[in-house]
């Protein structure tokens, strides 16, 4: 793909256009360093669910999750497919075993990146 | 009616739990009068907490209130955990508000679920807070057969990420609205092909940041100034046609995609009923009532926040605003007598298509009341028309032609992305505008 000089900042809702060839014209540091990534190594923060087993009597649902930290662009697709082959058991004694902010897998599949669930169950 | 379970009287009713409700209720319950605390009931016709925000599993709430980048039931979370907190709200979810009645003295809440059954609540103050829905093929009259495979985005939003269900492989969206581009990405990363976003507007209907991280990022077609002309499939759906707006007879611009689920983001309406049944004063610029700065409807005592009142793209502004409404009918609820005040109009000019809130109330006869403040802080939220590029917002007063206030020159205004302006009335100025101030975009 060409290069773009244009990069739409995506750090904050305002989506400020920021010119790539004159850094020093971005007023915002958080767009700098949105665009410096951005040339260098496009990151993004991805959400998902994933399976709950339902135990208790509870049926199985699905718990939404988020990476601990923004992940290079190109390894989506690869979290995506760990994800898919997961699933969380809830423990048969505790009365509520999630709770949003829980780190729910660590270093998923070596990668380095804790999955951290948003919601509580 | 007959109603079997008639409670007493509440301070303030909140009707539906979203941000909205939530942000309102703690509000109402946090500034209760001096001597006692309002007593407040939220009521939720589903059975969770958070509305909408439950199915919005991907990340981008919070970043003005909380300065943090959170998901949509993150998000919640930190509203629902105050609100447990809180020992004079009761919440009930799993209950159905089917009318609100405004009365004379105290207003009711005629409400129905399986733990309560039938009962009609009486309530000082009320707060609509019902969110909105999605408009649906229905409203397009899409020319086509009828075949199985097209959802509302919205719709396919709840089946993907609480049901776990699939709404289909093959994709393709009609509108570039949020939902809809959010859907595109969630759907391309749980493994189907989106085949196309299609909108009939030159350009994305939601905010940009969502084109770029939800479209861009996967390489997904967009075709701007198009739509879906046809829908083909027996059973399911098979393909639509697509076709430029600006040439719709030349069959050359059209084309067929091979599809077998079509998503419609295009566009949500306010859930009125339960506000239009109760007589109150609508705005048919935004399909929600009418309201002054305290988000008073044109019945005293009854308020509305949220999507019901204009459809928000960013959360953080839905709660701020109910925060207002929430607090302003605690203060309602505990008044003996009502405040006399004028109200002044804001009305929309050059480029805007509409402004909330309607009305701002000053305080009447200011010269008399030397301890009342004498300078008003104003918010205004308003959409532009189109996308407009170097421009600012100006307020006039429109007796004297005299500008009030003037904004920083923006690069771009889009309209799909609420505008918001803070300004000051002084004395003076409240004093000189008798009727009316224009807001305009120039
Ligand atoms: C797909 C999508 C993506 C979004 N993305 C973002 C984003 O990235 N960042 C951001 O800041 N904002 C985002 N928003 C916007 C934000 O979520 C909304 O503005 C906000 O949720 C509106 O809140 P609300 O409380 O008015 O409505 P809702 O969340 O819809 O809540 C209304 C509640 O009222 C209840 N109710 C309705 N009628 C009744 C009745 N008769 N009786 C009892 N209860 C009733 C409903 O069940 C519902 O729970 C997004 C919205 C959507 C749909
Ligand atoms: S440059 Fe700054 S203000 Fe503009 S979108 Fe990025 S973070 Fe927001």
């Amino acid at each position: 793909m060409s290069t773009k000089k244009i990069i739409t900042c995506i750090s904050c809702p305002m989506g400020c256009d920021c010119d790539t060839e004159n850094l020093e014209s971005i007023t915002c540091s958080a767009g700098r360093k949105y665009v410096q990534n951005e040339l260098t190594n496009p990151q993004r923060v991805v959400t998902t669910t994933i399976r709950v087993k339902g135990s208790n009597g509870r049926s199985s649902s699905l718990l939404p999750v988020r990476t601990s930290t923004a992940i290079p662009k190109n390894d989506i697709f690869k979290l995506m497919d760990l994800t898919r082959k997961v699933e969380v058991e809830l423990s048969a004694d505790s009365i509520s075993s999630i709770k949003c902010g829980d780190i729910i897998f660590k270093d998923i599949g070596g990668s380095g990146i804790d999955l951290i669930a948003t919601s509580s169950k | 009616m007959n109603t079997n379970n008639t409670c007493d009287v509440y301070d303030v009713i909140v009707v539906g739990a979203g941000p909205a409700g939530l942000s309102a209720a703690i509000a109402a319950a946090n500034s209760a009068a001096e001597d006692s605390k309002s007593k407040v009931l939220l009521i939720e016709r589903d059975k969770t907490f958070g509305g909408i925000l439950n199915q919005c599993i991907h990340n981008g709430f919070g970043l003005h209130l909380f300065k943090k980048d959170l998901t949509g039931p993150e998000y919640a979370e930190h509203f629902i955990k105050e609100l447990k907190e809180k020992k004079n709200i009761t919440s009930w979810c799993n209950t159905f508000v089917l009318e609100v009645l405004p009365k004379k003295d105290l207003h009711e809440v005629v409400c129905v679920s399986r733990e309560h059954g039938l009962c009609t609540l009486k309530a000082k103050a009320i707060v609509l807070a019902m969110g909105c829905r999605e408009r649906t093929r229905g409203h397009l009259a899409l020319p086509g057969t009828r075949p199985a495979g097209i959802f509302t985005a919205g719709t396919a939003q709840r089946l993907t990420n609480i049901e776990g269900l699939m709404p289909g492989r093959r994709v393709v969206i009609l509108g570039s609205g949020d939902i809809g581009m959010i859907m595109a990405r969630r759907l391309t990363l749980e493994g189907a092909k989106v085949e196309a976003v299609v909108d009939r507007l030159p350009y994305v209907s939601g905010l940009t940041r969502n084109r770029v991280q939800c479209v861009d990022d996967f390489n997904i077609p967009l075709y701007l100034n198009h739509t879906v002309t046809f829908i083909k499939g027996n059973k399911r759906v098979e393909a639509v046609e697509i076709a430029d707006v600006n040439d719709l007879q030349n069959s050359n611009s059209r084309r067929l995609i091979e599809c077998d689920t079509l998503l419609l983001s295009v566009g949500l309406i306010p859930e009125n009923e339960l506000t239009e049944a109760a007589g109150i004063a609508m705005d048919a610029k935004t399909a929600g009532a009418l309201v002054d700065d305290n988000f008073q409807t044109s019945i005293p005592g009854i308020f509305a926040c949220g999507n019901v009142l204009h459809v928000s793209d960013l959360v953080d502004y839905v709660s701020s605003d109910a925060a207002i409404a929430g607090c302003a009918a605690a203060h309602f609820a505990a008044l003996t007598v009502v405040n006399k005040h004028n109200s002044i109009k804001v009305t929309t000019g050059e480029n805007v298509t509409y402004s909330v809130p309607q009305m701002i109330n000053i305080p009447a006869t200011s010269a008399t009341s030397a301890t009342s403040a004498t300078t008003k802080e104003v918010t205004l939220s308003y959409r532009v028309k189109t996308p407009l590029k170097d421009v600012r917002t100006v307020i006039t007063n429109q007796k004297d032609g005299k500008i009030i206030f003037e904004g920083a020159r923006k690069k771009i205004m889009r309209p799909g992305e609420m505008e918001r302006v803070k300004f000051n009335l002084n004395k003076d100025q409240m004093e000189k505008i008798e009727h009316s101030l224009l807001l305009e975009v120039k």
